[in-house]
């Protein structure tokens, strides 16, 4: 049982490996901060799958961390960058 | 090879490739997003390292809060985004 | 901003890369070399730690070493991030950015009525779990801080509710707690940073809090970067203070 919950988090670690090229390409800013949040879910689901996997049940408490604080960054991207204009960002500074 | 092999090695490649991408990364916002993943697959990695204490402090600090902190140090950066392109036309000019 | 990025490439010189290559496969061995032929040190302290556990007051060894054996890295790092806040402080300068910040909309501010709580209470949790499992003061409070970040980013209205000559205090209170239990240890017969057993895991759990709850206000402060004096002539003093980036 143990190996078939590894294997799944290593499928969803594919998944996130995917996920890099979004993040690599993605046109948008918005596009490149949703995949990092994929990593962020992903991340959550990996570990939650480890702490099984590998009967450390102290993973769960990280994957806790992590669902709690993965939200920051993109309450941040909210707040601090994105601008809902569609490529560019940071581009409501005006000259006064 | 066995699941938790294969996951290793995976995740080895990967942080080592996203390293080499923010280092490499020329657009800022692309650096601090690939950082935020950055963090987040470093948080993996010390949990397969059996180091939950560093992967609690990982998961905190790597993925929320220097994201955060990052995405408002560019905003004020590119606050002076405007000298910045005169620059760059100034440096094709020479 | 790709597009940008793509014609600008200062650093595109071999030859000045070459050095730097060089030293960091002479890094790269070294790192090799260690790994590979670890030496006298490859047992490591672990064996010591376990040795003296029982004496030290936490059934973890990670805390057992962070806030008893080597209490004084712990008791330095409490310090080294209230100076960064008082570096941060110092750099402040007002640049409009806060007036041009919209209000948070409802989602932000449920998102945040349903996380701050809850962000706070694993990071006691965490506290709590310290003393035994994987956790303790630097997780805990990053946790919080966690919590005052989103409180800062979503400018929410609950900020206006802690009083703000609290806050200096409260970044001081676990260095100076920190500092002032390690004296009374002195006092109490110890060296200085030494608890014995009775009485340790008592003074480790105070410690942690008191720890935690400055490395979280230590946080929030360095992500907010405003100093609390300034609130009041944010304002008037901007001309004088502005970087000139926009003559």
């Amino acid at each position: 049982m143990s190996a078939f919950y590894i294997s799944l988090a290593l499928v969803l670690l594919l998944s996130v490996a995917a996920g890099l090229i979004r993040i690599l390409q993605g046109p948008t800013a918005a596009d490149r901060m949703m995949a990092a949040q994929l990593f962020g879910t992903c991340g959550v689901a990996i570990l939650l799958l480890l702490a099984r996997g590998l009967e450390a049940l102290i993973v769960e408490d990280v994957a806790l961390v992590f669902a709690l604080l993965a939200v920051l960054s993109s309450v941040a991207f909210v707040r601090r960058a994105w601008t809902g204009k569609a490529d560019d960002w940071g581009e409501e500074h005006d000259d006064t | 090879m066995t699941a938790v092999g294969a996951f290793d090695i995976l995740l080895c490649l990967t942080l080592i490739w996203l390293a080499w991408q923010v280092l490499a990364s020329r657009d800022p916002f692309r650096a601090v997003v690939l950082f935020i993943s950055f963090g987040m697959l470093m948080a993996l990695g010390w949990v397969r390292l059996q180091a939950p204490d560093l992967a609690l402090a990982e998961a905190a600090i790597g993925s929320g809060l220097t994201g955060a902190l990052f995405l408002s140090a560019l905003r004020k950066v590119i606050g002076g985004k405007k000298d910045e392109r005169r620059l760059d036309r100034d440096e094709e000019a020479q | 901003m790709t597009k940008v990025g793509k014609e600008r490439t200062p650093h595109n010189r071999g030859w000045q890369r070459l050095p730097i290559m060089a030293l960091l496969l002479l890094f790269l061995a070294a790192l090799a070399r260690a790994y590979l032929f670890p030496g006298a040190s490859a047992a490591g302290l672990a064996a010591r730690v376990d040795a003296s556990l029982a004496a030290g007051g936490v059934g973890s060894r990670v805390t057992a070493v962070l806030l008893n054996f080597r209490a004084y890295d712990t008791l330095l790092e409490c310090f080294v991030l209230l100076l960064g806040v008082m570096v941060v402080w110092s750099l402040w300068r007002p640049d409009g950015a806060e007036s041009r910040e919209p209000a948070a909309g409802a989602i932000l501010a449920s998102l945040e009525r349903l996380l701050v709580p809850l962000m706070i209470m694993v990071g006691s949790y965490l506290l709590w779990a310290g003393s035994d499992r994987a956790g303790g003061a630097f997780q805990a409070g990053a946790i919080l801080g966690g919590a005052g970040v989103l409180l800062l980013l979503d400018s929410s209205p609950l900020l206006k509710v802690f009083p703000k000559r609290g806050l200096v205090p409260g970044l001081c209170l676990g260095p100076l707690f920190f500092l002032s239990a390690s004296i009374a240890a002195m006092a109490w017969g110890g060296n200085f940073l030494e608890y014995r057993s009775p009485e340790a895991a008592l003074i480790i759990i105070a410690l942690e809090g008191a720890a935690a709850f400055s490395i979280g206000l230590c946080l929030a402060a360095l992500f907010g970067g405003r100093p609390p004096e300034r609130e009041a002539g944010d304002g008037r003093d901007r001309p004088s203070r502005d970087r000139g980036e926009f003559r």
